[in-house]
């Protein structure tokens, strides 16, 4: 299906599977899909504080990628990529990122509103003011004609996709190539598949065909990963992102601002007292 | 920048001012007290960082924005991150913080506060982001700041009518 290389995971999620798709895996799945553009990157940071104390652990940040400058970001995966915008440089804990990118998303519809929005799958939804209102997403005839092409697509894969990752690299490549990011919708996928993929051979490629048009696996041709190294960080990810969740439903919806999280102050330890600064 | 310049920098930069094993981040926190959101409170620490870069390079006196001095007072009460793992080991000098002494000194923070947007401009050769960066107008405009215990008070927005 020539049209997934041109689909993020999160839409193609969000068209197969409607509103019944969770915010929190459409999230999940853009984050690793930026992460295997080589958007985003982790970045492993000894603290100077190491020095004296051994014990003390890298900390990982989350930081630009070097595709970052080149990328067109769509409309949901702005929410990654906004702090990154204002400054390139930006460091961002790991533990930091996870928390703003759920903020910033502001939850379940307008996540999916974002995704709805963007210019390459926003004419299989139907708009009027009334669907707005009542919050009901509707799918134009092409739009069902899709939904229906991809679940019969990716059920057929998931049949019969077995072995391909584990021993046949020119057919891993190839369908690398037909699927992009939507790699990371195959049921069994694992990451450590990644390594299976010839991404030389498509870079070569991408340079013989000297120009980058809409088919945007070119930007695939770099991952950042394709290995199981960050599979703990990724993972990290998922299960902050979840507790955030259920933190949002417990206290009785979405929260945004800082009183959500925190409701006092842990105490402290006590000080020597102050004599004002100079 | 020179060298030794973007090596300082490159230094400050990486300094984590976050226990990232605590629950309760210094980031989290800051964001607490102001009301922050966790995004922009971590773009004033970065901000905080370039200001503390620029007076370790300078002689002349700056002042910082009052988000930037937020950050640096809660920096200040970290007193093992600011005064061992920040000036003593990273920066090598001591950087004291001054408070104002009165209405008197108000032109004098206002052009210090001029002089260090130049500095900030010409050395990060970017303009200073004005959200973090207000105008010298608005900087020493804007200082009527209480606590309030948020438990028993609601924080209204006044409204501002402007002739624009």
């Amino acid at each position: 299906m020539n049209i997934l290389s041109r689909l993020t995971p999160a839409e193609t999620s969000f068209l197969k599977e409607g509103n019944s798709i969770s915010f929190t895996y459409l999230l999940k799945v853009t984050f690793k899909d930026l992460l295997l553009k080589n958007v985003l990157t982790f970045k492993e940071i000894t603290p100077n504080q190491r020095a004296l104390d051994p014990s003390v652990n890298d900390h990982t940040y989350v930081v630009a990628g070097k595709n970052f400058s080149n990328y067109i970001p769509k409309n949901h995966e702005i929410v990654f990529l906004e702090l990154y915008q204002q400054n390139p440089h930006q460091l961002i804990l790991l533990r930091h990122f996870m928390k703003i990118v759920y903020d910033v998303s502001k939850g379940d519809w307008a996540f999916k509103k974002k995704i709805r929005s963007n210019a390459s799958i926003e004419h299989y939804y139907k708009k009027s003011f009334i669907s707005d209102l009542f919050r009901m997403i509707r799918m134009t005839e092409t739009g069902k004609d899709l939904k229906r092409r991809l679940s019969d697509y990716f059920f057929q894969l998931d049949q019969t996709i077995g072995g391909v990752f584990k021993n046949d690299t020119p057919q891993a490549t190839k369908l690398f190539r037909e699927l992009g990011g939507n790699i990371l919708l195959l049921k069994n996928f694992h990451h450590s598949d990644l390594t299976k993929v010839d991404f030389t051979l498509l870079k070569k490629i991408q340079r013989e065909k000297k120009v980058i048009d809409d088919h945007d696996i070119w930007i695939y041709s770099d991952p950042f990963y394709t290995n199981v190294e960050f599979d703990p960080h990724i993972s990290d990810f998922d299960k902050k992102i979840d507790e955030l969740d259920e933190e949002a439903n417990d206290s009785g919806g979405f929260f945004s601002d800082s009183d959500g999280w925190d409701s006092g102050c842990d105490g402290c330890s006590g000080c020597g007292g102050c004599g004002g600064c100079d | 920048m020179n060298t030794s310049q973007l090596q300082l920098w490159t230094k400050i930069q990486n300094f984590e001012i976050d226990d990232p094993s605590s629950s309760f981040t210094f980031t989290d926190r800051l964001s607490r007290e102001n009301a922050w959101g966790l995004a922009y409170s971590i773009r004033a620490i970065m901000e905080y960082k370039k200001f503390i870069f620029l007076i370790a390079i300078s002689d002349q006196s700056l002042t910082p924005s009052d988000q930037v001095d937020q950050v640096w007072h809660l920096h200040l009460l970290y007193t093992q991150s600011y005064w061992i793992e920040f000036c003593k080991d990273l920066l090598q000098m001591e950087i004291h913080h001054g408070p104002t002494k009165g209405k008197e000194e108000k032109t004098l923070f206002k052009d210090q506060y001029r002089a260090t947007l130049e500095l900030y401009q010409s050395m990060f050769e970017v303009s200073p982001p004005k959200d973090l960066w207000p105008d010298p107008d608005t900087r020493m405009k804007e200082i009527n700041f209480t606590r309030v215990n948020r438990k028993r008070n609601w924080v209204i927005p006044k409204l501002i009518f402007r002739n624009q």
